[in-house]
């Protein structure tokens, strides 16, 4: 059903302004919803390119003729040989017409195969195998901003330093990673506007549709008619053209020019320009024609290829400045955690001593956790422990996962091992490394105090 | 009292984008000949391979979407009522709620859907019946703008080439109309059962008669 001008046009307000929104907004969910966009694309391009593809595996079904790589039966079939493939022609039991027509034609080998069956260019293959690796990249990269949690890495360490610091100066660190995220913020917005929004999902099908449209053409149609533009040439030069035109001064021109040799009218076409002849003017018409499609051809390959790369780097970007969003998001979220549990008056360890697990866990339990999209806590070992809030998500996904996998498994696709880690939620162990000595302490208070001047 | 204009602009509005394509100029034919395939199985392996390719990729774009959704649920963005009065505009128009004030991820989900599907519309590709059409009539002598009905053969009006269909204006004016009745009723029914509009004819009758 078509989408209405109106629907559309309110749908790409709603999803700028909501983008624009989530870009300027600072928190983890905002990263990730916009990405949305990017993959719904990347979706709707696999059905595109898949339909595109498909589309030259149309032929009829009416039996106008076979075409097999392999030797076919010479008792039953009558075909030609052309280079490495056999080409075989339906005899006159099949469709007697048809084969007719295609014996009468002047025998062009272009011709016998570009009747019977219409191949993918190679360089459009080419394009798309490319454009699937940088597809299966960027969703990889995605992947790594579900599952990549090494930022928490330290964040034990983290803690146990900034635990004694005090609060105005945790504020500035604060107000320099909030500065940090409005830059990012303007870059992602950069990112992702017209390109993402307009051009590459709407534009790209028309191009894919006229280069592939225009490349059939050229097959079925232009491949065998430079066939007999190479015939008409041959007819131009029996015909003795000058003897049958009534322009006396043009006619003299011709024989002048013929008296140096045998020179085509053709080419007297192209030294004068004034020759009126019907098979000259037909086939400057068809080279003319020719030229013109092929060129168009050329320009709308040009093109995907061009919003094809574009579109892959423009999204890389985007997702190297998202990781940085959510890199700064997290820390912003231990220093604000830090600030709040210091607020309250509350300390992971008395100064010198390094912070219990106990207080870990509940400093990232009541502070952390709460505006993280994980679960974090310090288990009975010490350790670090980063799990993801969603219990629902394997449920959810599992179909596709299981689809996933299934693909991996048949060696035919390279699919990397991070990004099928990635659609598993979160769960990772760190090593809680409370490492903060005396000496630190002590190193980190003089350093204060030389900047308050003391 | 509110200013219309800048809405009716929006409504109005169609983007000027258009492909810019080189001066076509004969000469040369581009080498890119025909070239019989080396191996027609290779080709054919190619093409399974891709689409393959592509089915997997779908699946994927499906699985991480599911994780997106997980992460960005909730996820809602506020409109400032002056500043975003055209995306207001939009967006109480688009989910028919006249209190809406805030665009949930949801709301944008959905929103990208409906872009996807017009342009999965922009698809053109060679039907069987086509083909099979083609190939039953092999002495057909109407091609291209041959068999279009004369002036109709312009490119603006071919449906696949509209990259953004252009609006039904009498159908917009007539929904305009009809959301205006709608606001002035609950006004009309007023009138009428305070007796102003009877009063207003029989006043009316009254003059003409006099």
């Amino acid at each position: 059903m078509a989408v209405s001008a109106t629907k559309i046009q309110d749908c790409n307000l709603i999803i700028d302004a909501f983008e624009r929104g989530a870009h300027h907004t600072n928190n983890e969910a905002a990263v990730f919803a916009p990405i949305t966009r990017s993959v719904q694309n990347t979706k709707t391009f696999a059905q595109n390119a898949k339909d595109i593809i498909k589309g030259y595996q149309i032929t009829p079904t009416i039996g106008l003729a076979q075409q097999t790589a392999d030797t076919p039966d010479a008792n039953s079939q009558t075909g030609i040989k052309i280079q490495n493939q056999y080409v075989t022609i339906p005899d006159s039991k099949q469709t007697g017409t048809l084969s007719k027509i295609l014996k009468e034609c002047i025998p062009c080998e272009f011709r016998a195969i570009s009747t019977l069956d219409v191949n993918i260019k190679s360089d459009l293959l080419d394009m798309l195998k490319a454009d699937y690796k940088t597809r299966l990249d960027i969703l990889d990269k995605i992947g790594d901003l579900f599952s990549n949690v090494d930022v928490y890495g330290d964040f034990c360490e983290m803690a146990s330093f900034l635990n004694f610091m005090c609060i105005p100066d945790l504020q500035r660190i604060l107000s320099t990673l909030s500065a940090l995220l409005g830059e990012v913020s303007i870059n992602l917005t950069s990112l992702n506007g017209l390109l993402q929004q307009l051009i590459q999902p709407f534009f790209t099908p028309i191009l894919f549709s006229m280069q592939v449209l225009l490349d059939k053409y050229t097959q079925l149609v232009l491949g065998p008619l430079e066939c007999i533009m190479v015939a008409i040439q041959e007819q131009v030069r029996k015909v003795n053209i000058p003897a049958l035109m009534s322009d006396t001064e043009a006619r003299k021109v011709i024989q002048e020019v013929n008296v140096a040799g045998e020179k085509s009218a053709l080419e007297i076409k192209a030294f004068q320009g004034q020759i009126r002849s019907g098979l000259v003017e037909l086939y400057n018409k068809l080279n003319f024609g020719n030229t013109i499609v092929r060129k168009k051809l050329y320009f709308y390959t040009t093109q995907i290829e061009k919003l094809l790369h574009t579109w892959g780097i423009k999204d890389g970007q985007y997702m190297n400045q998202a990781n940085q969003k959510i890199i700064t998001l997290r820390l912003i979220g231990l220093v604000k955690a830090m600030i709040e549990f210091r607020s309250k008056g509350m300390k992971l360890c008395e100064v010198g001593n390094k912070p219990g697990r106990t207080e870990m866990d509940n400093f990232y339990g009541h502070f952390l956790s709460p505006t993280s999209p994980f679960t974090i806590s310090v288990d009975a070992n010490g350790n670090l422990r980063i799990d993801e809030k969603s219990k629902e998500l394997p449920k959810k996904n599992q179909k596709n996962i299981d689809k996933v996998k299934h693909i991996a498994s048949t060696d035919r696709l390279q699919i990397p091992k991070t990004l099928l880690d990635s659609l598993q939620p979160v769960s990772q162990i760190f090593k809680c490394k409370i490492t903060t000595t005396k000496d630190d302490v002590a190193k980190v208070n003089n350093w204060i105090k030389q900047l308050d001047g003391g | 009292m509110a200013d219309f204009s800048n809405q009716r602009e929006i409504l109005n509005f169609v983007p000027k984008i258009r492909f810019i394509e080189p001066e076509q100029v004969p000469g040369e034919v581009p080498t890119e000949h025909l070239v019989v395939p080396a191996s027609l199985d290779e080709i054919r392996s190619s093409v399974t391979d891709i689409i393959e390719q592509y089915d997997a990729i779908e699946t994927l774009a499906d699985a991480t979407q599911e994780r997106i959704n997980e992460r960005a649920k909730g996820l809602s963005i506020k409109l400032d009522l002056a500043q975003d009065a055209h995306v207001l505009d939009a967006l109480k128009r688009h989910f028919n709620d006249p209190d809406k004030t805030e665009i949930t991820y949801d709301d944008y989900f959905q929103c990208i859907q409906e872009a996807n599907e017009a342009a999965r519309e922009n698809v053109l590709t060679a039907q069987q019946d086509d083909v099979d059409a083609a190939a039953s009539d092999p002495y057909r002598t109407s091609f291209g703008l041959l068999s279009k009905q004369p002036g109709l053969a312009r490119p603006e009006l071919d449906k696949t080439l509209q990259v953004i269909k252009p609006i039904d204006m009498d159908k917009f004016k007539n929904d305009q109309l009809n959301a205006l009745f709608t606001i002035m009723v609950p006004d009309i029914i007023k009138l009428v059962t305070t007796g102003k509009v009877v009063r207003k004819i029989v006043e009316l009758v009254i003059k003409e008669a006099f």
